[in-house]
């Protein structure tokens, strides 16, 4: 990047050794002495009233110290809606939750003394769908909704199954629809599924006699974690130390508050002992969160010109027997629900509703990459209706600076050029060769696109913060409340200081692990929102650092601290630059040759908040939530077997609009590693039910991923309209990615298919049972 | 980890290893041998299986075997299926051990694929097809039998008895074969929803064998299916158009008169594996043609 030493550059990560070689060490690797394991007992049944649970035998099991059940702790946590107990109680709702837990000497004589564990439950019926749970008859799943604690961001309907609510009101849909030429209307729907990150949650909790409670977490949000824990149990928030090493991926599953309060639970119940509780990779799966399901009714009108006049949107998330975290996801939704288009008229509800599936937290792309399915398949069908070529269709509508969003938030000037972005996927994609192309009898290439928007969904004080002290050799250390979580933000962080210091970004050591009592705040690592806000504060304590540096060399250099330059290593006047001290001599003060010293230890200190951000109006949604919108535009061109409904995936392309590329290598791994994830999501991901909601693919065997061998080719392209309150101009961009692939790679299939496709996984046995002329095929005999 | 003290043994002999499991039988065990171990792992953890003996068979000589004799090819039970491909003796053994991944390849041992517990035990295919031996130790000591008189559905063994090896003759294991393999995504690290083998051993000698995994509740060669296939190929072989294959599909009526039914699953329904059993017949004989370019088969 031209001008710039530090940033735009693929500078090398402080943390790939250890990682490419297998010796990071995460939480689960830690060994704290008088350390104790835990083993869950977890429900065999999908809705069932706990009868009794006896744990006699478990308690003369070798080893066990303790056999804890939801009797024992009755406590209800979360952080947007407070509905999980940490062992279930009275009740369990959804298979695998946990139900008991012992804490043993040893991990083994855990897992063998919760066999012993014998639950009476009497079976319940269960709430298979969010539409069977909004009819009248349904059970309510939550009947002390009214009593559970909640942020005011968020509108539960007690009496219902209805955890939130978000209402978007836009203009007058009664008159776009009128004005419409052509509508269309479709339902669309996947089901929940999991994040499966490498690395399965585990938490390590012990409390001191002195009453401090240190907790070590794969997590994604330590201060979150902290604040709840204070909030549930009344802990002062200062006698809570949380600790996260870096996290074996995230992707929002260790957001919020995960095994936490279970772990202090248990050392509470040992006398304080560290206990760790860590998931079995299937209970990872299946007890802890995973990925929210979608039940989409779309309706949209478009005028004759093609241009969209209305929208009328309802979303049923799936959030499964507890909606914590998920009420936030259907709210993200609704913020964003139009996708990126300039739409006039918008009606939308989108609601976050209890069922009997595994519960629903965080996934990446926040509610986005759930709308844009719907949104962007209902955009191909339209423009199929209208007889226009989807790339162009899009083109004329894409938002841009000065329109309004669905919260009537109006796009400032950083809005990004979405319409750039789909004509860079057009020429990767060669949309001109037409977009369905047959390369023999049974084959045909398709192509197919989806558009991208994504602000973060946050609180609207949300901060962060840096600090940055000094070594002997001049070196710097920064310390952020960032997460090290797979995503590499601390490389772009130490390459944003780098250049302030005009020195390599190797001289800057950032801090791998998150210390709640001596990092600065910061909310969450969340949100693609860290190298934005985090660079921020990191910039300002890079200056407040070099602001320090010049007043300290002043004096040995007898100038005005603004006549000195900052830069490679030293301090010295800008129109002599032979005259300096190295920054070794300046950082932790002057010592003169005759041993007085002056200046003291130079501690850079920068923060950031979030600005101009508003809460929604409840009946509207009228508000300002978004921080920064990054806008894209993703395509996928598929190999399609047109007699057994297989398939491969040849292309897979994104264009996305992120302001200014920090670290190219990082940045486009980011957008392809999110390409590859969406492409499991919308091929093969999502849990099997049996009909009693039991999960039938709750294991790595079964629950298919995303594979090596199944790669495309990836081609990532980067537009820079600077967003001018980031740092150098950008925007966040890590989870992004994932957003356009599943509808595009719908769009694409429906397209070599001619059938559309409204419900993922995209299986090849579900296409192949929609195939048009498969009856006739199957019918042909080898004898003529 | 497996949450259970586990008594492990690690006989010399056929005899020690037999002796071991009849002891322990005896003493109201649950003892299993351990041959690659991947499967003993996977469902110990899972709480399907709770071994408290496991005698380890996989280094006994005899399971070790990659020979031959005068007429046979012996294969040792605890060969790992990447021995198989690398030694590359029985072509079609070698392509039906190309499932999983290299590091579980490694480990895992042709009997524990062949008489294991998944329904799919895709080795087992190819010496179906080849009508092999097999030897088995038992309270008699060693003794040989046709894999007919022993397979079905599973090998049928009783108890403590071992799994010796499986014999091929030379020539079966030289004969033209096909093989086909379709999964739920086309990625081959999966279960198969049809893995269909033909061998070719020639008109005179009962023409194509076939065996099929994955379509039905368990590995399976049929007369039927074989009758079928090889009135197929007469049919295609008069004909003498390869252009003619393209459009060769089985009947329904065929696949419905199948005494067997198809597997339904939360992988595939029984339609879809009913669909794909059939492809897969119809790509097995075009790949079957395409080896003989044409020219008149043995």
């Amino acid at each position: 990047m031209k001008g710039y030493r530090s940033i735009g550059i693929s500078s090398p990560r402080a943390d790939a050794q250890d990682k490419v070689n297998g010796t990071q060490r995460y939480t689960g690797d830690l060994r704290i002495p008088g350390m104790l394991y835990t083993a869950l007992v977890t429900s065999p049944h999908a809705h069932a009233r706990i009868i009794n649970i006896h744990k006699e035998e478990a308690l003369e099991a070798p080893g066990v110290r303790a056999v804890v059940t939801g009797q024992d702790v009755p406590v209800r946590l979360g952080l947007y809606l407070g509905d999980k107990y940490p062992l279930a109680f009275e009740v369990v709702r959804y298979f695998g939750e946990p139900v008991a837990a012992v804490v043993a000497d040893r991990e083994d004589q855990a897992l063998a003394a919760a066999r012993l564990i014998q639950v009476e439950y009497e079976a319940l019926p269960a709430v298979r769908t969010p539409l069977e749970a909004l009819r009248p008859d349904a059970p309510v799943l939550h009947p002390q909704m009214a009593e559970y604690r909640h942020i005011p961001a968020i509108l539960p309907e007690p009496g219902t199954n209805v955890a939130n609510r978000t209402r978007i009101r836009k203009g007058d849909p009664a008159r776009g629809f009128a004005e419409s030429s052509v509508i269309i209307e479709e339902t669309f729907s996947f089901p929940p599924g999991d994040h499966a990150a490498m690395e399965v949650r585990v938490a390590i909790a012990e409390v001191a006699r002195n009453g401090v409670v240190t907790i070590h977490s794969a997590t994604q949000a330590p201060f979150v974690v902290r604040s709840l824990m204070s909030t549930f149990f009344n802990i002062p928030t200062g006698n809570i130390r949380v600790i996260a090493l870096p996290v074996g991926g995230g992707f929002g599953g260790k957001a919020g508050i995960q095994l936490e309060g279970l772990a202090y639970l248990l050392s509470k119940a040992v006398g304080g002992r560290p206990v760790m509780v860590r998931n079995q990779r299937e209970e990872d799966m299946l007890s802890s969160p995973g990925h929210i399901g979608l039940f989409a009714r779309v309706k949209i009108g478009a005028r004759s010109d093609g241009k969209l006049s209305a929208m009328d949107l309802e979303y049923l998330f799936d959030s499964g027997a507890y909606a914590d975290y998920a009420v936030n996801i259907s709210r993200a939704a609704a913020i964003a629900c139009t996708g990126p288009y300039r739409v006039p008229h918008v009606k939308a509800d989108s609601l976050c509703v209890y069922t009997n599936h595994p519960f629903a937290t965080a996934y990446r792309g926040f509610g986005h990459i759930e709308l844009a399915f719907p949104i962007e398949r209902a955009m191909d069908l339209l423009a199929r209706k209208l007889g226009m070529d989807p790339i162009q269709f899009r083109k004329l509508n894409a938002i841009q600076a000065g329109d309004t969003s669905p919260t009537q938030q109006v796009m400032d000037p950083n809005t990004g050029n979405l319409q750039g972005c789909l004509d860079r996927v057009a020429e990767q994609l060669n949309w001109q060769e037409g977009d369905r192309i047959v390369v023999s009898d049974n084959l045909v290439r398709a192509k197919g696109v989806g558009c991208l928007w994504k602000a973060p969904a946050m609180p609207t004080n949300t901060d962060a913060g840096a600090i940055i002290t000094f070594n002997e050799d001049g070196s710097l250390n920064l310390t952020t409340g960032v997460v090290e979580i797979g995503q590499g933000t601390n490389t772009g962080l130490a390459q944003l200081v780098a250049e302030r210091f005009k020195i390599s970004p190797e001289q800057v050591h950032v801090l791998y692990e998150v210390h709640t009592d001596r990092s600065p705040h910061d909310w969450a690592t969340a949100a693609s929102r860290s190298l934005f806000m985090a660079g921020r504060a990191a910039l300002e304590a890079a200056d407040d650092a070099i602001a320090q540096i010049q007043r300290t060399a002043s004096i040995p250099l007898a100038c005005p601290p603004e006549d000195l330059e900052v830069a490679g290593g030293r301090v010295f006047l800008k129109d002599n630059p032979a005259v300096g001290l190295d920054l070794s001599q300046v950082v932790l003060g002057y010592q003169y040759p005759h041993g007085i010293s002056v200046g003291g230890q130079v501690i850079g200190r920068g923060r950031y908040i979030a600005r101009h951000l508003t809460g929604l109006d409840p009946e509207t949604g009228k508000g300002d939530p978004a921080l920064e919108w990054t806008l894209g535009a993703e395509g996928v061109e598929v190999e399609v077997n047109l007699r057994d409904g297989s398939y491969r995936v040849l292309k897979a392309v994104c264009a996305m609009d992120v302001g200014f590329v920090v670290h190219p290598a990082l940045a486009r791994a980011q957008i392809a590693g999110a390409m590859a994830m969406a492409l499991g999501f919308a091929s093969r991901e999502g849990f099997l039910f049996d009909e009693r909601e039991r999960i039938l693919n709750g294991n790595l065997r079964d629950f298919k991923l995303y594979r090596y061998g199944d790669e495309p080719e990836y081609l990532v392209d980067f537009l820079t309209t600077p967003q001018g309150d980031g740092p150098y101009g950008l925007r966040g961009l890590g989870e992004q990615g994932v957003i356009g692939i599943p509808p595009a790679l719908a769009n694409a299939l429906s397209r070599a298919i001619g059938v559309e496709l409204t419900e993922l996984p995209l299986t090849p046995e579900r296409i192949w049972k929609v195939l048009p002329s498969e009856k006739s095929k199957n019918k042909q005999e080898v004898e003529e | 980890m497996i949450p259970q003290n586990i008594t492990y043994i690690r006989p010399d002999t056929l005899k020690e290893a037999w002796d071991a499991w009849q002891t322990a039988h005896e003493q109201g065990k649950e003892v299993y041998y351990l041959n690659g171990g991947t499967e003993t792992v996977t469902y110990a953890r899972q709480n399907k299986i709770h071994p408290q003996v496991l005698i380890d068979i996989s280094r006994l000589p005899e399971l070790r075997q990659l020979a031959e004799d005068d007429a046979d090819l012996v294969f040792g039970t605890a060969l790992t299926l990447h021995e198989l491909i690398e030694a590359n003796t029985f072509p079609l053994l070698s392509r039906c051990a190309s499932i999983v991944d290299h590091t579980v390849r490694n480990k895992l041992s042709l009997g524990g694929n062949v008489a294991g517990r998944l329904p799919y035990r895709e080795t087992v295919l190819p010496f179906l097809a080849a009508d092999a031996e097999v030897s088995i130790y038992g309270a008699q000591g060693l003794r040989r039998q046709p894999i007919s008189e022993v397979f079905s559905k599973r090998f049928n063994l009783e108890g403590g008895e071992i799994l010796v090896d499986l014999r091929v003759n030379k020539d079966m294991a030289r004969f033209p074969w096909a093989y086909v393999r379709k999964t739920r995504f086309g990625q081959p690290v999966d279960y198969p929803l049809v893995t269909l083998v033909f061998l070719d051993a020639g008109s005179g000698r009962r023409g194509i064998r076939c065996a099929v995994s994955g379509a039905f509740a368990a590995p399976l060669r049929h007369g039927f299916i074989d009758e079928t296939v090889n009135e197929a190929w007469i049919l295609m072989d008069e004909k003498d158009a390869p252009e003619h294959f393209k459009d060769l599909s089985f009947r329904h009526e065929f696949v419905e008169s199948l005494d067997v039914p198809f597997l339904q699953d939360q992988r595939a329904s029984a339609e879809y594996r009913s669909f794909l059993f059939r492809e897969a017949l119809r790509e097995c004989l075009i790949q079957l043609w395409n080896k003989y370019e044409g020219k008149t088969r043995l």
